[in-house]
């Protein structure tokens, strides 16, 4: 029996390496090509291929099943660990979080077993009594940034670099060479790395979304720049080429909170970017200082603009009042033909095709600033961190339970993937059956290589051979739609809509660097304040109930609440991170 | 002595929920020693800083304290008020309405919007408010302007006012028809051959009748006046309409929970049961001594 597991262990290693020669599923045609960067061999020691601030090359040794990635421990470890409910994860009949091809996987290959202590909806509030008691599980999911810094100045968590150098797998180090060692300098101290960072792929900025048919009904021009944006929605709104009746379609459908982040669904950062302007977002000025984006001068302008454009009843005037549904509803029901969403909107509206069955969309990186540049604030490379418990005998376990799942889940073990298939037809949430809970590991540009892969197999033909079953039937469905779009089946126009259209239309968006993305002690004290006076300032100037005049005011009121305090901590966390 | 032994059995039942009582409520109220340190979980209740009144300190400084407790307090009195006054006044045309299974009826479809959540309500009243909505459109029938309710700074506060006081009416109006099934029918005979009319009856038999458990209802209601319903405001503003529907617990929930600070989220959850506490114990004194009304 334990020869049969070997020679199972062995056979998926080496089917993994023979995927990742391949060009780990078919995804590396574009930018380093981790074939190059590590060698043939499993243990690549040359160049650190991560490129964070320490020294991550990998030093695995086969010899130690602790410093082996997918090493079997002779006798059965147990690691505590506790979850975020996944509530409506539709497990398939006789499979549950603790009882699924995961679970078997890592206790077959690796002599591990998961001890799960609790699940809760409210994992934050619990996870901080858990501090409180001290009764911290033995690897853990953390989200917020002061819980993680609390956990480090308190000693409760120990370094992991060993653990990430001798035992992260190909795929592992290959997603983080795709994010240039950015993801993991916050979390590194002293020369150690803290925690295991969980990916947040990037080409997830908002992108101009806007009816191609509405366009050509009208004779217009694709617009470039937002006062040739304003003109196309002035013309929808005026000339109504959807039907909807006098005065009711919407120039721009935007929700509630439309400023703050450059993936704000329904939001306006990309006008305000075309300015220059990054709201809520620490960015760089031109000493190289980090600097708020919500109070300089260029967010003045912007936000003048916004007050106009709201004036003009060209972005809804009923805005304030709409969340992100109601924004939804708009662009699915066909009265509004414009909105800034990210390269997945035809995902979340699938509704749009049955109501709109010739309805077609171009995606733009627009509009442009004066430079002709299409630009957007970095976002945060990760959404949260696995963190080791002070005392874990084994905090490679982190790092190798990862190793297994996503082999399995990424197709690169082939036997995983067929074994994980049933969750695959229930539809099951994809995190929920992982021991890791929802920590993703994936290329920060997942969504460029798919939409490459599609445009090859459309435009030139060439089929997908080396890539996930997944990745070869989102290029199938999309070439469907693109064969025959009056058969309109919803399946293929999403897929060629968002992955052959939406994210081919990524490439020339150029990307401001943020210096911070977390968040530092003053916030915590001085931060609701400060966002409600920017919240109801901003509101109010762009609906017309405060004047731009006042911008002034609202910047030194806005330093003397606190913001000059948190100003300098960002500014120390940039200066003591950066290399 | 029978009477005690029979007594010994009833307290016996009583232990339970003590130890419910004990358990979640009063043990907990130890908790509130983080309202006076600079709490981090790390370093546990015993290990914190201690700091004195420094959250309460702050919260007064902050500039828009002053708005949030004025909005709190305004929005929670005219609820307290409407409330009352509300459900009184249905109770009362409601049992001088002949017809029982009419009368059933009308209780069964006012009780309903009470169960529903504030989530689901607040949706509904989004949609009803909103430039297409329903209200909007009855509004422009009559030759107005349509409003954005929602949005508007002088709306805002009188549409949380009013909803709260639908949903809540039907069920409110219980205790008062239950109040009102308790007078004795004789007084209504003896009113009658006096010459009293329905009107009369109503002002001199029926509210009197009525008023011990309106003045219970009045004190019981006293200790939420700093409470303006989380749920419903939460559901329903924006940052457009802070400056008149921020109150308390919303600016709580921002800063106390989204941000983690726990000391300041349970400092100013101690502040307000420190003031509902007095308020209550004052109402009751005050209906001890002008009604004569005692609940204890």
């Amino acid at each position: 029996m334990k020869k049969l597991v070997a020679l199972f262990v062995t056979l998926a290693m080496l089917l993994s390496v023979a995927a990742l020669l391949t060009g780990c599923g078919g995804e590396t045609d574009d930018v380093e090509d981790p074939v190059e960067t590590s060698g043939t061999n499993v243990d690549a020691s040359g160049e650190d291929e991560i490129g964070a601030s320490i020294d991550l090359r990998s030093t695995t040794d086969t010899s130690n099943p602790a410093t082996d990635p997918y090493g079997k421990y002779p006798e059965t470890v147990t690691f505590t660990t506790a979850r975020q409910m996944d509530v409506g994860a539709n497990f398939p009949e006789g499979m549950d979080v603790l009882n699924n091809p995961y679970i078997d996987a890592v206790y077959e290959k690796l002599n591990v077993e998961m001890d799960l202590q609790w699940q809760t909806a409210d994992y934050s509030t619990k996870l901080d009594m858990c501090i409180v008691g001290d009764d911290l599980p033995d690897i853990f999911w953390v989200d917020n940034y002061m819980t993680y810094r609390e956990l480090l100045d308190n000693d409760m968590i120990q370094p992991i670099t060993d653990a990430f150098r001798s035992c992260a797998g190909e795929y592992m180090r290959d997603c983080y060479a795709t994010y240039g060692g950015d993801i993991f300098e916050p979390y590194i101290e002293d020369g150690e790395l803290y925690a295991l960072p969980a990916t947040y792929n990037g080409y997830q900025q908002c992108l101009l979304w806007i009816r191609k048919d509405w366009l050509d009904a009208l004779g217009l021009e694709i617009p470039t720049t937002r006062d040739e944006l304003v003109e196309v929605a002035k013309a929808f709104m005026e000339k109504d080429p959807g039907g909807n009746g006098a005065g009711n379609t919407i120039g721009i459908a935007v929700q509630s909170t439309p400023l703050g982040a450059s993936n704000q669904n329904f939001g306006l950062d990309a006008i305000m970017a075309s300015f220059g302007a990054y709201p809520q977002q620490w960015i760089y000025d031109e000493n190289g200082n980090a600097v708020y984006g919500s109070i300089t001068e260029e967010a003045k302008q912007g936000l003048a603009y916004l007050a106009d454009l709201y004036r003009q009843g060209i972005i809804d005037p009923q805005f304030a009042t709409r969340d992100y549904s109601d924004a939804m509803g708009l662009i699915t029901s066909g009265r509004c033909g414009i909105c800034f969403y990210s390269w997945n909107l035809p995902y979340s509206a699938s509704e749009f095709l049955s109501a709109n069955p010739t309805g077609d969309w171009v995606v733009l990186e627009a509009p442009v600033n004066d430079a002709g540049e299409f630009t957007y604030a970095a976002l945060r490379p990760d959404n949260g961190v696995m963190c080791v418990r002070k005392g874990f005998e084994h905090p490679e376990i982190l790092i190798k339970v990862l190793n297994v799942e996503f082999d399995m889940w990424r197709g690169i073990d082939q036997e995983g993937y067929a074994a994980v298939q049933p969750l695959i037809e229930a539809g099951t949430t994809w995190t929920a059956p992982m021991l890791t809970g929802h920590f993703n590991l994936e290329y920060n540009d997942a969504v460029v290589r798919i939409g490459e892969l599609t445009a090859n197999y459309i435009e030139k033909g060439i089929t997908p051979t080396d890539t996930t079953e997944y990745n070869k039937q989102l290029c199938e469905n999309a070439k469907r739609y693109f064969d025959d779009p009056s058969v309109a089946d919803t399946e293929g126009w999403i897929c060629y809509m968002s992955r052959y259209i939406a994210s081919n239309s990524l490439k020339n968006s150029v990307e401001v660097p943020v210096a911070f993305h977390y968040a530092t002690d003053g916030m915590g004290l001085y931060w609701a304040t400060l966002e409600k006076l920017e919240d109801q300032y901003y509101m109010e100037v762009i609906t017309g109930s405060a004047s731009i005049d006042d911008f002034d005011s609202f910047v030194s009121q806005w330093k003397d609440l606190g913001g000059d305090v948190i100003t300098d901590e960002v500014q120390d966390y940039v200066d003591s991170h950066n290399k | 002595m029978k009477n005690r032994k029979d007594q010994r059995y009833y307290h016996l039942m009583l232990i339970p929920g003590m130890i419910f009582l004990f358990l979640f409520s009063i043990l907990p109220m130890f908790g509130i020693v983080i309202a006076f340190e600079d709490f981090k979980p790390a370093k546990g209740v015993f290990g914190s800083e201690w700091v004195g009144l420094q959250w309460f300190e702050y919260m007064f400084k902050l500039p828009d304290t002053g708005q949030i407790f004025c909005n709190t307090l305004i929005i929670a009195v005219a609820k307290i008020l409407l409330n009352l006054i509300v459900p009184l006044i249905f109770a009362i045309m409601l049992s001088e309405v002949p017809g029982k299974h009419f009368r059933k009826f009308v209780q069964t479809v006012t009780y309903m919007p009470h169960f529903l959540s504030w989530v689901i309500l607040a949706g509904i009243l989004t949609n009803f408010l909103s430039l297409e909505g329903v209200v909007n459109s009855i509004v422009e029938l009559f030759g107005g302007d349509p409003v954005q309710f929602l949005a508007s700074n002088e709306w805002f506060r009188k549409i949380l006012v009013i909803s709260d006081t639908w949903k809540g009416f039907g069920y409110s109006s219980i205790v008062y028809l239950a109040a009102i099934m308790n007078i004795d029918q004789q007084l209504y005979e003896a009113a009658a051959i006096d010459g009293a009319g329905r009107f009369k009856r109503i002002i001199h038999v029926t509210l009197p009748g009525m008023l011990p458990i309106i003045m219970l209802m009045l004190t019981l209601s006293l200790g939420s006046v700093l409470s303006a319903n989380f749920d419903q405001v939460f559901n329903l503003y924006s940052p457009v309409v802070y400056k008149t529907g921020d109150i308390i617990d919303t600016w709580v929930y921002r800063s106390g929970l989204l941000g983690y600070q726990y000391s300041l989220a349970t400092a100013v959850g101690l502040l307000k049961s420190v003031v509902s506490t007095i308020l209550i114990v004052v109402s009751y004194k005050l209906a001890d001594k002008f009604a004569g009304y005692r609940i204890f």
